[in-house]
């Protein structure tokens, strides 16, 4: 954040950048309006996310130098023996997402990115700031929930519950996510003699069953064969009108431009940029080695 | 940029809720009901999963217990002989080994339930009760044929079937209770310090040793009152006398038997879910 670290020589000072004006709300019209932009879904003020990594070596410790085993054993503060590093994934983002808004969010890897995706949608506890929502969020994935001992129908249904629809609601939809999905008969049975492709297919399929108020996507597009990536852009254009609110995170820089109008550009779990989608794609593409297009 | 304040005021106009605040305990036990049907699936999903991608499939969920009480019963009954003071000592270690499996299984796979579960946890939002709910339940339904083995092995032992036998339906619920609250309790701490996952199984075969699944607890402890009376009514040792009382022949179980048994599934369920929702923001972190 502008506030805590002086911007970099290459940022560019647009003045989308200042996105208070956006801040305070309804009173004031933004400065730039490429369409109606509704009332405020998501206020995140100052998010800090920090989690605990067991058993890391200390950055820079390489193991071929090993200190004494007295050391090891009773310094503390070397910590070799059942060390705990603390990452510091997010350092303080600020923003103010609106209803219709699809935001992408870039940067490199480790960037904080799909930390923060975590953190938005209330499933990674955050530990200073806040987050406020309106409705419900839900994260694009279900694949943790399912069982790939089970057959596809059981993990429709399983799937289906978890994201918090009745039973009455999955059996209603359970043909549309076999169609959508493609899997045919291979829907009787278990989920690991499907193909990646295939089982990548299904599980979008059940992710999208129902409808939240705030949408993430971490990289969801990056499945499937070309004919289930225009599917699938297709169900998120439809997810993003129904939803209000959608966040992308993607490292394609062609995705993030043709789905979402806002890039939030975040580098070492700060937010480098706040704008629309061309300007902040192309300030971040030219801090990239070899400056590729 | 907005300040905390001009933040919170700006959420609070346009009616936003703040995530990551812990729920009410009421609205947070309405919630989990609401999640009843996934608890039910995931739960027996959990089950089904579990003996699949094995030959034998679903036959081992007999097999397991049958080959776990033979052990029993050929180092405890004929090596060491601790069948002193037991009339019929097969029908006391069947209650004793299948019942007190129920309970050990569900404590060290609720006990697991966050930890294991940590992606599940940072993908999808519901209350988080849900896990060690559903773990603890997989295990009960994964017992159901061991209980129908032990009454197999009770009927040839030649206990008569009486009205008690229905007495076992609530302590399975009470053992469920107790167990439930032991896995709330146990999944809390080992998802904030996943060291201490290490020690549980080992309690449990402490348990499993002073629980009276294979001895008679007051006959080995006859000199020493006092210690009678603490082993005989720890919750471990209870169920299984519980138990014992309704269908083996020669055991009863006394009023205050019962109540001691209600108390510990109470009084540890109703710990158990309010320690576990009082870090529910917090799950999830590492």
């Amino acid at each position: 954040m502008a506030e805590t670290e002086e911007p970099r020589g290459e940022e560019p000072k647009e003045p989308e950048v200042d996105f208070s004006s956006d801040l305070t709300a309804a009173d004031r019209p933004p400065k730039r309006k490429p369409k109606r932009l509704g009332r405020p879904t998501m206020v995140v003020d100052d998010v800090h996310v920090r989690y605990r990594v067991f058993g890391a070596r200390r950055m820079g410790t390489s193991s071929q130098f090993k200190p004494s085993l007295y050391k090891r054993l009773f310094d503390r503060t070397s910590k070799a023996v059942g060390s705990v590093s603390e990452v510091h994934a997010v350092r303080g983002v600020s923003f103010v997402a609106r209803q219709g808004e699809s935001i992408g969010i870039i940067g490199r890897n480790g960037a904080g990115k799909s930390t923060l995706l975590r953190a938005l949608a209330g499933l990674m506890p955050y530990s200073e700031g806040a987050v406020y929502a309106k409705g419900q969020t839900a994260l694009l994935g279900v694949n943790a929930a399912l069982l790939p001992r089970l057959t596809g129908e059981r993990n429709i249904v399983l799937g289906g519950l978890a994201l918090g629809l009745t039973p009455a609601q999955v059996q209603a939809k359970f043909d549309e996510i076999v169609e959508f999905s493609g899997i045919g008969e291979f829907v009787s049975l278990p989920m690991n003699a499907y193909s990646s492709g295939m089982a990548s297919r299904l599980r979008f399929a059940i992710s999208t069953a129902k409808i939240p108020d705030i949408l993430m996507i971490d990289e969801a597009l990056s499945t499937g064969d070309a004919e289930f990536q225009r599917k699938s852009r297709d169900k998120i254009l439809e997810v993003k009108d129904q939803a209000g609110t959608v966040f992308l995170v993607s490292h394609s820089s062609a995705t993030v431009l043709s789905m979402c109008e806002r890039v939030l550009w975040l580098d070492a779990g700060r937010l480098v940029m706040d704008g629309p989608a061309a300007e902040v794609v192309a300030a971040y593409k030219q801090t990239l080695p070899g400056n590729r297009r | 940029m907005l300040s905390h304040e001009e933040a919170a005021a700006l959420a609070s106009r346009h009616k936003l809720r703040r995530l990551g605040a812990r729920p009410r305990l009421a609205s947070y036990l309405k919630a989990l009901v609401r999640r009843r049907h996934f608890i039910w699936y995931l739960a027996s999903s959990g089950a089904m999963g579990r003996n699949q991608g094995s030959y034998l499939g679903q036959v081992w969920a007999v097999l397991n217990p049958l080959l776990q009480f033979s052990v029993l019963w050929l180092v405890f009954g004929i090596i060491l002989g601790t069948r002193e003071g037991t009339k019929d000592f097969i029908s006391f270690l069947a209650v004793g080994t299948f019942l007190f499996g129920f309970m050990a299984s569900g404590v060290i796979g609720g006990s697991k339930s966050i930890s294991s579960r940590m992606a599940l946890v940072r993908a999808l939002e519901f209350p988080r009760a849900v896990l060690p709910t559903a773990v603890t339940l997989t295990e009960m339904i994964m017992e159901w044929p061991a209980v129908v083995v032990m009454m197999i092995i009770l009927l040839i032992r030649g206990n008569p079937i009486t009205w008690q036998w229905l007495g076992l339906i609530p302590v399975l619920l009470l053992m469920y209770g107790f167990t439930l609250g032991m896995a709330f309790i146990l999944a809390r701490i080992v998802s904030i310090t996943p060291d201490y996952g290490n020690l549980v199984p080992i309690a449990m075969t402490l348990m499993r040793f002073v629980s009276g699944v294979f001895y008679s607890i007051s006959t080995f402890t006859a000199s020493l009152p006092a210690l009678s009376v603490i082993l005989n009514y720890q919750p471990f040792a209870l169920y299984l006398s519980l138990a014992r009382g309704c269908v083996q022949d020669g055991f009863t179980a006394q009023w205050y038997d019962w109540a001691m048994g209600v108390f510990w599934a109470a009084a540890v369920g109703f710990i158990g879910l309010v320690y576990f929702w009082r870090a529910e923001a917090r799950y999830g972190r590492d």
